[in-house]
């Protein structure tokens, strides 16, 4: 028994041999570098005139290039496989990706393009050309992506929904930011992020109770986040709640100390009140930080409210 | 017939096995993965038949549980050999395009959102955007007298003083040299910042809502332009001042001081070239260079020696602490007036004065002639700790120790009546404090409130130039008549009245008559250093029910009575719309 | 007679000599041919270590020749062989994952090395020291308390690592305690199994109607089901769990020849997996991921495409040593070095590393088949079980064949723990095997 398992094992111990020197045997003959294996391929496709698997070895090379970091290479090769395979939509996003890496932001967004256009599904071209979109704040191009990005990743619908908002948003659209909201709430009631822009969105209309109802809600589940008691001090603020919002003010300051926007708003609310030792207090912490100029200008007006009741 | 079962046994399995192997060769060529892991089992399992029909017939018993557990051993390596076939041989292709067609090289894939994070961790929520908010500027608000003239306004973007010899009192509003008078103080109004509201500016930050435009503001003074115009003109171009103040309310009616300047020359228009700066430039340097201090508004801030007029304080005084009972109360007017040793003696200004006056006199009487040696007297008989009060009183503090000026609108100087308390501790000082010469330096703004509070039965108001601030219709500031204090009794007051009256219809201030309406008044000559001294004038009318108070002043006028008075009686006659 | 004598004793273990000697050829022909294509420079202190490894080997197998207590000739060369890829696939994954991951993949070659040098002297210290596996019967409870007292000090300060709670941090080094927990377990289980077995054998009684075996029959199931469930729950070590409860069941049903009991454990352990799926995230992503690792395939499914692309590229006969990519899969030296020699040596290198397992898996079955008595029996097919069962799940996993779950290869994957106690478990399987071994160490 035990002679016959070792002569298998024998003959299975000699096939790993065989299959760990294999290339090593032929060496000489063989192409030592990557490259040149490539070479080699690219030359026997074209040789059998084989479009479909030269493609695929242009396709190759480029990403090895990429991962090399040699992207004018790369992306060389994936317009040699776009010249092959014009709807190749995996070249068009890799490409976009080498030209994203040199800087050629707007080359790279209309490679992206060409290969949703190919793929009306490619999720990775659509995320790929969003990095770009978000940084160069597309607002337009970025809620339409969003929109369908919502559409093809059902689980990350709701962050889309939301980041769609927030782009709507900049473009004052706020009809369509809230439906965004709504829609977003709607896959995830406890994204906290749509909440606080539905929140906001609520009071910039005027809506104060709905606006407070969202902070509330936002706060309940992010019990930390500074800024929510921020807008909602502020909405208590138009409410002439002011006790509320030095409540709420100061939480936030507990949170985040020393913000600025946060001093200047319980700053106002002291002011509103009457107590202009606290307001002035405020005032001067709140210079000692970076001020924005909408901050200074809210700063001057406190200070010169506060220096015509002294007079 | 056991062993033909067996046999029927074993065909059947190895007939299993080849089934199996069939599948298996067939499976591995299948594309669908699901499919292929169904045949895997299906197969592995006929594929196990034959073995099992071999260890069922085991001779020792209890090793065939240790050969079934190799065979299931055996068989999930099998397994693993079998799917490394097809991953790695018949199926690698597709494998390999699949996988090629998804990969994209190096990762620098859109980080997910932040929501990763755990909720109850989160600092902030949402995007963070903050929305600037750009304020317009309004275009300034006017500045008008109190019947509504509009003294200045925008034009252009440029300001523009409609009235220039205003500028003491508006100031100026320049990009070069800042803003005065006025502009200044009210600026708050006039530059629409008081509409900015702080909580608006940060709600409009963080939702991105409008805000309203700053809405300028305008103002209406209480000057009154007629009158103003009488005073600049009865002034000329005399060094002076002229201050007309409303008894019941404080409110100044007329302000006038001479040298002035143009404010308009210090303004540039929006787009300055470098001629229009320049000009700028060389008349500020030329009224910065005037020996005459044109930007000094002598009226507030002009602190003079007051000469007689300050006898009027002193009645005053004396009337309400009682050391004069009343107008009537006897006093003496000698001629010379020794008040302490190795001191010069007091004079009057004119030998022999008992002679108009009587001797002996009486306050009424001595004040209408101005009578030195019976002022010292009462200031002595009065005493330094109360000529002191009373002079805070009326707003006049020490140099030592400066009062707040009443007027807080444009820049205004507190008149003191000593540099300091110990000098009037010197019964000399104090008898030269009280008849008007010594250390007291007053503004004519000081006078004016000193003659006002009398016509307001003792009651010193606070003087003001702003009557109210409006804005689109709205009332912001409405000027409310403050009562400071209650510097002398009512009593005291209708007694001074009576003295003022008496000086006009029997004294030097007599000139100031008018028709029908009662002034009284008192003159004043003030010694200087160097030069004609400088003439004083103060006055009340009417008497009746006062409504005016009036203080002239003109520097090196010589007498009041000379030049002063006529200035008074000009303001006042056209004040009152009589012809004097 | 003395010469024949002599002689014999030296022909006595040909089979392993030969087996040996194979292993090394691969060893040195893989390490030269990585040196040519590759340029791995590999330094005269890790070769004099290598060298020293052949030396013991060989030294060893000559002292059991010597010594003529017949052990087993397939074992210890299977064990040389699959260290010997070990040592040349990460002479070879070393500088790629040095450039890829930086500071914390240094040498790790080198120390694999030391690893398997002390695994091989820990192996010999099992094979010639005279201890008695009448002990491992005798200090069941010490066994039984050790594991107990590991798992609980792991459970208290273990490290995390990828989410897992395995790692004890002794200073010097990471030691996972699990790997020893295993050896334990098998010992503490022969014993208990072995000393009810009659009972165990015995009839049934009924509870409310329900056919129940007797007590001590439920509690190594119980025991089985509590401990896979602990190790999944708190440890969230999906991988090891599954071992335990296969060489559990294994070994149940060694004793009790019923297939229903096994049933029952598999159902136990699916109902126990079942039960913590809708809370535990992990689980749902290996099992999605196995099932179609194209549902997230830049996520949850990331390693597994990447895997079976780094197959598929090795063909048939494999990239070549140094030709491929195979650091591109997380995770390539350790849980995925499986795939990594697929991609570098193809089918025949992967089939061949199957074929290594299934002798082994065989051999030690042969093992148990001829041990002395019931427990011996017990404990080599339950070592066995515990080593080619965790080949099984690693190599089934990686090749997504089932579901992956984090565990080592055992004599292939870096690491120290699972190096020593695999050497452990062949130097236990030779002492077991050892047909005429005297008396004072049985």
């Amino acid at each position: 028994m035990i002679a016959r398992s070792a002569h298998w094992a024998l003959s299975l111990l000699m096939l790993l041999l065989l299959a760990a020197c294999g290339p090593f045997a032929g060496q000489a003959a063989q192409p030592t570098t990557i490259a040149q294996g490539f070479q080699a391929a690219i030359a026997t496709s074209e040789a059998r005139n084989d479009q479909r698997s030269l493609a695929i070895i242009y396709y190759e090379r480029a990403n090895y290039a990429f991962d090399q970091g040699d992207f004018v290479t790369a992306i060389e090769d994936f317009q040699k496989v776009i010249e092959l395979e014009p709807s190749n939509s995996r070249a068009y996003n890799n490409l976009g990706l080498a030209y994203a890496a040199l800087g050629r932001d707007e080359d790279a967004i209309n490679a992206y393009n060409s290969a949703i256009e190919y793929d009306r599904d490619y999720v990775r071209a659509y995320k790929n050309r969003l990095v770009l979109l978000e940084k160069h704040k597309r607002l337009p191009e970025l809620v339409s992506s969003y929109a369908r990005l919502a559409e093809l990743e059902p689980l990350q619908a709701a962050t889309y929904h939301y980041l769609r908002g927030v782009a709507l948003r900049s473009l004052n659209d706020n009809q369509g930011a809230r439906q965004a909201f709504d829609l977003a709430l709607a896959a995830d009631p406890e994204l906290n992020d749509a909440l606080y822009e539905r929140g906001l969105l609520n009071f910039a209309e005027g809506l104060l109770a709905e606006a407070i109802w969202d902070f509330d809600h936002a706060l309940a589940l992010s019990p930390r986040a500074a800024n929510v008691y921020y807008a909602r001090a502020l909405a208590l603020q138009s409410l002439e709640r002011h006790e509320q919002a030095i409540e709420d003010f100061s939480q936030a300051l507990i949170l985040q100390p020393n913000t600025p926007s946060y001093l200047l708003g319980r700053a106002s609310s002291w002011l509103a009140l009457g107590n202009h030792s606290e307001a002035s207090a405020d005032l001067v912490r709140a210079r000692a930080g970076q001020l924005d100029q909408t901050l200074q200008l809210a700063a001057d007006a406190i200070e010169r409210a506060l220096e015509r009741t002294q007079e | 017939m056991k062993s033909q079962s067996n046999t029927m046994r074993t065909t059947i399995a190895w007939l299993a096995w080849l089934i199996g192997a069939g599948l298996l060769v067939w499976g591995l060529f299948l594309p669908d993965t699901t499919l292929w892991r169904l045949i895997l089992l299906t197969g592995l399992f006929l594929l196990s038949l034959v073995p099992r029909t071999y260890i069922a017939a085991w001779p020792q018993q209890e090793q065939r549980t240790l050969l079934r557990v190799s065979l299931v051993m055996s068989l999930a390596f099998l397994a693993v050999a079998l799917q490394l076939v097809r991953g790695q041989f018949t199926y690698a292709g597709p494998i390999r395009e699949q996988v090629l067609a998804y990969i994209q090289p190096s990762a620098n894939e859109r980080p997910d959102s932040a929501t990763d994070v755990r909720l109850a961790d989160r600092e902030a929520l949402g995007s963070g955007k903050v929305w600037p908010v750009k304020l317009e500027q309004p275009i300034r608000g006017s500045i008008s007298d109190r019947s509504g003239t509009v003294l200045a306004t925008d034009q252009n973007g440029k300001r523009l003083y409609l009235n220039g010899e205003l500028a003491h009192i508006i100031g100026f509003d320049s990009r070069l040299y800042g803003k005065t008078g006025i502009e200044a103080s009210y600026d708050y109004y006039l530059s629409g910042d008081y509409s900015i509201s702080p909580s608006d500016l940060l709600r409009a930050r963080l939702l991105g809502t409008q805000i309203p435009a700053p809405q300028a503001a305008d103002l209406q003074l209480s000057l009154d332009m007629r009158i103003q115009q009488v005073a600049q003109e009865a002034l000329g171009n005399r060094r002076g001042a002229v201050v007309v103040i409303e008894v019941q309310t404080g409110a100044i009616v007329a302000m006038v001081s001479y040298p002035r300047f143009d404010a308009n020359q210090l303004i540039l228009p929006p787009d300055a070239s470098q001629a229009d700066l320049e000009a700028v430039q060389a008349a500020y340097a030329q009224i910065i260079g005037n020996s005459e201090s044109p930007l000094l508004n002598r009226a507030a801030q002009g602190r003079y020696p007051p000469g007689s007029v300050i006898k009027t304080f002193t009645a005053a005084a004396a009337l309400d602490t009682g050391v004069m009972a009343s107008p009537k109360a006897p006093i003496t007017c000698p001629n010379r007036l020794r008040v302490e040793e190795n001191t010069p003696l007091v004079r009057n200004s004119v030998e022999n004065l008992s002679a108009r006056t009587g001797n002996p006199s009486d306050l009424e009487r001595v004040f209408a002639f101005s009578c030195n040696t019976a002022f010292a007297q009462i200031g002595l008989s009065l005493g330094a700790n109360n000529l002191l009060e009373y002079a805070q009183r009326f707003g006049l503090g020490l140099v030592e120790r400066p009062l707040e000026p009443m007027l807080r609108e444009i820049t205004t100087e507190a008149g003191t009546i000593a540099n300091e308390a110990s000098f009037l501790d010197r019964p000399a000082a104090l008898a030269d404090t009280a008849y008007g010469q010594g250390q007291a330096l007053v503004t004519p703004l000081d006078m004016a409130q000193m003659v006002a509070l009398i016509g307001n039965n003792g009651v010193m108001m606070r003087p003001y130039l702003v009557e109210r601030v409006t804005a689109a219709g709205e009332i912001l500031y409405q000027a409310q008549p403050e009562a400071l204090r209650q510097s002398i009794s009512p009593q005291a007051a209708q007694a001074m009245i009576e003295v003022l009256r008496r000086s006009v219809e029997i004294g030097y201030a007599k000139d100031i008559a008018l028709p029908n309406i009662s002034v009284g008044a008192k003159t004043g000559t003030a010694e200087t250093p160097s030069g004609r001294p400088h003439a004083w004038f103060v006055a009340l009318a009417p008497l009746e029910q006062p409504r005016y108070a009036i203080a002239v002043i003109i520097e090196n006028g010589g007498e009041g009575s000379v030049s002063a008075l006529p200035v008074a009686k000009r303001v006042l006659a056209s004040a009152f719309g009589v012809t004097p | 007679m003395q010469t024949s004598r002599r002689l014999q004793w030296l022909t006595s273990r040909i089979v392993e000599l030969e087996l040996l000697t194979t292993a090394f050829l691969v060893l040195f022909g893989g390490l030269a041919a990585l040196t040519l294509t590759k340029s791995v420079l590999i330094s005269t202190f890790e070769l004099g270590m290598l060298g020293l490894f052949v030396l013991i080997m060989y030294l060893t197998s000559f002292a059991m020749a010597w010594r003529g207590w017949g052990e087993n000739q397939v074992i210890l060369p299977m064990a040389a062989l699959l260290a010997s890829c070990s040592v040349i696939m990460l002479q070879r994954l070393g500088p790629d994952l040095l450039a890829r991951y930086g500071e914390a993949y240094q040498q790790i070659a080198f120390k694999q090395t030391i690893w398997v040098l002390v695994g091989t002297v820990l192996a010999a210290l099992i094979i010639f020291v005279p201890w008695r596996i009448y002990w491992l019967r005798h200090y069941r409870y010490t066994w039984l308390l050790l594991g107990i007292v590991l798992v609980v000090v792991t459970i208290f300060f273990g490290v995390e690592r990828n989410g897992a709670r395995l790692w004890l941090n002794l200073g010097f080094l990471q030691f996972q305690p699990v790997e020893l927990l295993k050896l334990l377990l098998v010992i503490y289980f022969a014993t208990y199994l072995d000393d009810h077995r009659d009972l165990i054998g015995l009839g049934h009684y009924r509870i409310f109607g329900i056919s129940l075996p007797p007590l001590p029959y439920l509690l190594p199931l119980v025991l089985m089901w509590g401990l896979t469930m602990g190790l999944m729950i708190i440890q969230r070590d999906l991988g090891v769990a599954l071992l335990f409860a296969i060489v559990m069941l294994t070994m149940l049903y060694l004793v009790t020849a019923q297939i229903g009991y096994v049933v029952t454990g598999i159902v136990l352990f699916v109902l126990g997996a079942a039960l913590i799926y809708p809370y535990f995230g992990y689980v749902r992503i290996r099992f999605i991921s196995w099932y179609n690792p194209w549902f997230d395939p830049s996520g949850a499914g990331y390693q597994i495409i990447q895997a079976l692309y780094s197959l598929a590229s090795g063909g048939l006969f494999g990239l070549g040593l140094g030709q491929g990519n195979p650091a591109s899969v997380p995770e390539s030296h350790t849980d995925f070095i499986f795939t990594s020699l697929g991609e570098e040596l193809g089918l025949l290198g992967t089939l061949a590393i199957t074929g290594c397992y299934l002798l082994f898996a065989c051999q030690g079955y042969i093992v148990a088949l001829r041990a002395r008595d019931g427990f011996q029996q017990l404990l080599a097919a339950g070592l066995t079980t515990a080593l080619v069962a965790q080949a099984f799940i690693i190599m089934a996993g990686t090749t997504n064949l089932i579901p992956l779950t984090g565990i080592t290869l055992p004599f292939v994957s870096y690491g120290g723990s699972s190096m020593l106690m695999s050497f452990v478990i062949i130097g236990m399987l030779l002492r077991i095997s050892a047909s005429n071994k005297p008396a004072y160490v049985l």
